[in-house]
């Protein structure tokens, strides 16, 4: 209210000692801010439209806007002879009190904004946060929407993503899929290993650079563990991984290749 | 029948191709595998010609997952130093169903010829690199309804021989020609110039067909959405290519 006071006496005392230049100086400074933060919104609005997600470059542009106009009125102010420091101190205590109260929500926006700018992940992703795996749904100025795998929408805040460990599944162009099966110790493995090479060989979602390997580097007394890593393009991983391994055994099966069915006792420690 | 003749029944390689009007007036386009099983089945416009095209192989083994051809050289070609070798080739084409009217034409269906596995291959680092259509290109070369013939333009540009086993060829500006009436169909000429002893320079050159009664086939990446397998081709294009990762 003092505020106020002061400056409906300041304007008072510039009518009464015929200051109506310094009046029309404050409203050319107020309407030279509207016309500038006017000007500079409106290319910043399509610069960021094309650059930022709308959640963030709606609320950045209206920042700059706001912040310009009270750039200009604080100069007006000031030329009229008000004394600004005070709504500028009025200011930054509502400010402090405001942002304790929204804490969360600034750190948030924060997080928001970094993970805006660190990019982890984009709209359509397959990510892994924790053990949270899903499809990103939406990525809000708050918090990022996750499609889970069963169907179900999951909100996280971007706080907690921001804090946690991301593994991105689609951002690479090809993903490694290793599976290990156990053959049985009379098993010829060299047709064994044939065997499943065909089988690799007949899916054409499995790329042929790099080389897919199947390998076995010891036995066990369960059987002969047979590595095989093969390299899928990202976006075909979930299906090759969920399918390929019934198609190995099947063909094994087929070809008459035993795999390890251990009956005796299950030794404590296995080398 | 061949490419480029309207049809109602053909057969290729292991596959049957029917087109078929009912009663009603309605006519449907079905391919049956070699068990008669029908693998893929469209309803179609009666206004409509239905023709096989080959088509630049890059729907299979699905769409958009390959961004390019990843040509392996069975044997490789040496290049001496600042030399230029000119090669022809064979590249694999996918089969193409067009439904087909005066003023546009509409990709129905597609398959691969069933003596080939449609695979693909990454050239660079997974984070980098590129998904591409692996084909292994022997000599010399063959003449089949499912190859397409080229011409491989290589310049060496550095001061040491270089020995060249793969290719890779960007696929957006590769352009496929037929000639109807028969199964001959050839590519456009594909140029490379080494840089280095690891780098090289692949483009597409935009060439003449043969002879003039060639037809270019439809272009799939300006296409109408297709109803073949689901989205519409959105691949980055890539006419000029850097071979980054070694030759």
């Amino acid at each position: 209210m003092n505020i106020l006071n002061d400056i409906a006496t300041r304007l008072l005392e510039a009518i009464e000692t015929y200051r109506i230049s310094s009046i029309v100086h404050s409203l050319l400074i107020v309407a030279i801010a509207i016309i500038l933060a006017f000007t500079i919104s409106r290319p910043l609005r399509t610069w960021a439209l094309a650059r930022l997600p709308r959640d963030i470059a709606i609320p950045l542009v209206k920042l700059v806007y706001y912040s310009i106009i009270f750039v200009g009125i604080i100069m007006a102010l000031t030329s009229l002879g008000v004394d600004v420091s005070v709504l500028l101190v009025a200011g930054g205590i509502a400010g402090i009190i405001i942002g304790l109260a929204a804490q969360t929500v600034t750190s948030n926006l924060l997080a928001g904004i970094f993970l805006y700018l660190d990019r982890p992940f984009k709209v359509g992703d397959a990510i892994a946060i924790g053990d949270t795996f899903g499809i990103v749904e939406d990525i809000t100025i708050f918090s990022t929407r996750i499609r889970l795998f069963n169907g179900t929408i999951l909100r996280i805040s971007n706080e907690e993503i921001f804090k946690s460990r991301i593994i991105n599944l689609t951002a690479v162009k090809a993903r490694r899929i290793e599976y290990q099966i156990l053959l049985a110790h009379e098993t010829d493995l060299n047709k064994a290993i044939e065997v499943i090479r065909r089988v690799i060989d007949r899916n054409p979602l499995i790329l042929t650079e790099p080389a897919p390997m199947i390998f076995s580097s010891q036995v066990t007394l369960l059987g002969i563990p047979v590595n095989i890593w093969v390299w899928v393009p990202g976006t075909a991983f979930f299906e090759v991984w969920t399918t390929l391994l019934t198609q190995i055994r099947e063909e094994l099966l087929k070809e008459g290749i035993q795999l390890a069915t251990y009956k005796g006792p299950i030794p404590l420690s296995i080398p | 029948m061949v490419y480029g003749i309207p049809f109602s029944e053909l057969e290729i390689r292991g596959f049957k191709l029917l087109v078929s009007k009912s009663k009603e007036g309605s006519v449907s386009y079905s391919r049956h595998d070699v068990n008669g099983k029908i693998v893929a089945n469209v309803v179609l416009d009666p206004t409509l010609d239905v023709i096989l095209v080959p088509l630049k192989p890059m729907l299979h083994p699905r769409r958009n997952i390959a961004e390019c051809i990843y040509l392996r050289l069975d044997p490789p070609i040496a290049i001496g130093a600042h030399s230029r070798v000119k090669v022809e080739l064979a590249i694999p084409v996918d089969y193409g169903v067009v439904a087909r009217s005066s003023s546009a034409y509409n990709i129905i269906d597609s398959f691969v010829d069933t003596s080939i596995v449609p695979k693909v291959a990454l050239y660079g680092t997974s984070t980098f690199g590129h998904i591409c259509r692996f084909i292994q290109v022997t000599q010399p070369v063959e003449s089949k309804p499912y190859l397409a013939n080229t011409e491989l333009s290589i310049s060496n540009d550095t001061g040491k021989t270089a020995i060249v086993r793969n290719i890779v060829v960007p696929l957006e500006d590769l352009k496929i020609y037929y000639k109807p009436g028969t199964w001959l169909s050839s590519a456009t000429s594909i140029n490379m110039s080494i840089e280095s002893d690891n780098t090289a320079n692949t483009w597409v050159e935009e060439t003449e067909p043969p002879t003039a009664d060639y037809e270019e086939s439809p272009d799939i990446t300006s296409s109408a959405p297709s109803i073949v397998s689901g989205d519409l081709i959105r691949l980055k294009k890539l006419s000029r290519f850097k071979m980054l990762w070694g030759y």
